[in-house]
């Protein structure tokens, strides 16, 4: 099974594969092999026995690696390497809370949380020429009015066909007791209005089109 | 004593009066707007009585439907939290009217504290110390005659005020006519009122507020908490004691704080707020809110009373059993607030799933929770999902617990000020006592999450918790000691809801 996540602007390639008694994880060119220890809704408990790739030595997929962070070679510590902390160097089981909602996973590991995304693998879609995929992102950035987070449509203060300025009033928003002024980014004409007053609506909903 | 209570609000407060009622063995009312149905408040009560849509206006804020709920359960008393209608004098009046008790001051007392104009003047001829500054009819020469007079930098706050809504510092002169005009408009769209006040604005003050409880008798005061950590206005971190005050200022403002109440007529709980001048240490009146805090836990935690249950016992009648002699502060507590907000992000409210949520525990350790896993965060309201409280022997312990409870919480599905707290908490200005009401704004204005790079123990979680991974592959790998997962009706995929397992 392989896996892409993305994280920021970061990619992540996954592959999990199993083994005699034990999964046995690629991420990007390291390998680790893991032991699942136990699973419960949304907690995985798991302990790894073994890793290699750039960054460590060859390590025997039974023996426990186990590298404490105070006497871990220099190489260890470059930016590239993994840490030298954290689950690889760990004797004891790991457990890593998690949630899925849509494409998006939240995580929580050792006190912090992390939130991935999974585009659809690049063999799953017709892939667009990088050019036309820029042209209309930034098409896609002058032109939709988008809402800044979930909220409560109060006001729509254009009409559509409506000439707009930079700066002007285009929708009136509640969320939380406040109101958010939804402004248009440039100049030109209101071409579609997407939203009624009364409507909620979703964070990064476009609110309305532009044209020039 | 009453035999039922409605709760006028939502969220972790509901929950709060809703577990001093049953221990009380008083019967719980909730309500409820279309987007709460299922809300956890909802699920605790006895009962819960629908009141309309989302929007406030038409449910938690709608004093007919909140009437007629009660009228409908047959409920004695109302309890209306914090928030929506609990410092609405009007509402306090229509619940008397219906012959039930208010949980809370009589609504003179609300209507008097309410305009900030007419309670600087009632305090002032109290002798309470209130800040210099002026209360009256607000044309624009007027004003500026009147801030003449006090000096800048000042603040214009809107009389109707609260919660720091319309509220401005001016620097200098030349910048108040628009302030003013900008506060006006404001002040007439939050409040309907467009009245101004002037005070003085004192830089890098402490906000430090004294808890007060009263029968229809007594007033006395169960001390202090200092809420100096604040982003614009709004409090997020408080702990009790202050670690700022000494023993003859706390004395003094204990006693300030109860002369207050007493000129406010006040019955039942409120908090008395001041501002302390860091420089010179003189403590002015701020406001008074007449109502249950917040932050109220951890006045309860160091002074070991039931704040709640003594609001609900002073309404139905009952007299305090204790004299100010008897009240002492105990070791140290701190409360967090978390919200659901994106730090990185301009604090924007967040709304969503809470796909999972696992909350600290442990000797002194409380979490007050408006949410568990699988409920909506809605956008509507606002967006507080829980308040985690610690209690510990003194500050540092104190400081220690709470690091440790942050350290322990797991909540995902939806941007949190999670690490922003942990960062406050841990920063050599809060450890020091050195922070002040602007000082988030300030020293924290370019705040970012540390920069993460995913260790590769969440990306082999993210790879593993794939539904189909553990389906095809957990039989094999599981060891077969304690429940076999696999038969266990709570496995991971079948997780259904509110959100996908596998995405």
């Amino acid at each position: 099974m392989r896996y892409r996540y993305q994280s920021g602007s970061r990619l992540y390639d996954v592959s999990v594969e199993r083994r005699h008694g034990h999964y046995r994880l690629t991420i990007d060119d390291k390998a680790f092999d893991v032991e699942v220890v136990d699973v419960r809704p949304g907690i995985l408990t798991f302990r790894c026995i073994g890793a290699e790739g750039p960054g460590h030595a060859d390590a025997g997929t039974a023996a426990p690696l186990s590298i404490p962070s105070e006497h871990a070679p220099p190489g260890l510590r470059d930016a590239e390497a993994p840490p030298s902390h954290g689950f690889v160097a760990e004797p004891g089981p790991h457990t890593v809370h998690w949630s899925s909602s849509g494409g998006v996973k939240w995580l929580s590991s050792r006190g912090c949380s992390y939130r991935l995304e999974r585009p659809s693998p690049p063999s799953e879609r017709s892939s667009p020429p990088a050019g036309a995929l820029a042209a209309q992102g930034r098409r896609d950035i002058e032109d939709s009015v988008r809402a800044p987070m979930p909220a409560l449509v109060r006001a729509v203060q254009v009409a559509e066909g409506a000439a707009v300025q930079p700066g002007q009033t285009l929708l009136l928003l509640e969320a939380m007791k406040m109101e958010i002024r939804v402004a248009s980014p440039r100049e030109g004409i209101v071409a579609r209005l997407l939203v009624r007053p009364g409507q909620t609506v979703a964070h990064g909903q476009v609110l309305a089109e532009l044209e020039s | 004593m009453f035999s039922k209570i409605l709760i006028a609000n939502r969220g972790e407060i509901a929950v709060r009066v809703i577990r001093a009622c049953r221990e009380l063995g008083i019967a719980s009312v909730a309500v409820y707007s279309e987007p709460d149905r299922r809300a956890l408040h909802v699920r605790l009560a006895d009962e819960a009585v629908a009141i309309g849509p989302a929007a406030a206006s038409e449910s938690y804020l709608n004093i007919e439907r909140v009437l007629a709920a009660a009228r409908a359960a047959g409920a004695q008393a109302v309890h209306p939290g914090y928030g929506f209608l609990a410092e609405n004098a009007l509402f306090a009046r229509a619940v008397a009217e219906a012959g039930l008790t208010f949980i809370g001051p009589p609504a003179e007392a609300i209507a008097a504290m309410g305009d900030k104009a007419a309670a600087r003047e009632r305090m002032a001829a109290a002798g309470v110390p209130v800040l210099p500054g002026w209360q009256g009819a607000d044309d624009d020469a007027t004003l500026r005659a009147a801030a003449g007079e006090i000096g800048y930098p000042l603040i214009v706050k809107p009389a109707a005020g609260g919660g720091g809504k319309g509220m401005r510092v001016v620097n200098q002169a030349c910048d108040l006519d628009e302030a003013a005009g900008a506060s006006r408009r404001e002040a007439m769209a939050a409040f309907g009122d467009a009245r101004l006040i002037l005070e003085r604005y004192i830089p890098h003050a402490h906000h430090i507020e004294y808890q007060v409880l009263a029968d229809r008798r007594r007033v006395l005061h169960l001390f202090e908490r200092e809420c100096s950590i604040q982003r614009r206005y709004q409090k997020i971190i408080e702990e009790s004691p202050s670690p700022t005050l000494d023993a003859s200022q706390r004395a003094c403002m204990g006693a300030t704080a109860v002369a207050a109440a007493h000129a406010a007529g006040y019955s039942n709980a409120g908090t008395v707020e001041f501002i302390v001048d860091p420089g010179s240490g003189s403590y002015y009146f701020l406001e008074m809110n007449t109502r249950l805090q917040v932050e109220h836990p951890i006045t309860e935690l160091v002074v070991g009373l039931d704040l709640v249950q003594w609001q609900i016992r002073v309404a139905a009648g009952e007299e305090l059993p204790f004299r100010q002699e008897d009240l002492t502060q105990r070791g140290h507590a701190i409360e967090c607030r978390l919200y659901a907000e994106d730090p990185a992000n301009a604090f924007i409210p967040a709304a969503g799933p809470l796909a999972h949520f696992i909350e600290p525990a442990g000797p002194g350790v409380r979490v007050d929770s408006g949410a568990a896993t699988g409920d909506e965060i809605p956008v509507f309201y606002d967006p507080l999902i829980a308040k985690l409280i610690v209690h510990a022997e003194d500050r540092p312990a104190a400081i220690r617990r709470m690091e440790a409870a942050l350290g322990e919480t797991v909540l995902l599905g939806i941007p949190t000020n999670w690490q922003f707290l942990r960062d406050v908490l841990g920063h050599p200005d809060f450890r020091a006592a050195r922070a002040h009401t602007t000082w988030v704004d300030e020293e924290l204005a370019g705040w970012r999450p540390p920069p993460c790079e995913l260790p590769p123990e969440v990306l082999a979680a993210a790879a593993l918790s794939e539904a189909q991974i553990l389906q095809a592959g957990a039989v094999a790998v599981l060891p077969e000691a304690g429940t076999s997962p696999l038969s266990d009706p709570y496995s991971p995929w079948r997780i259904a809801n509110g959100f996908r397992v596998g995405g």
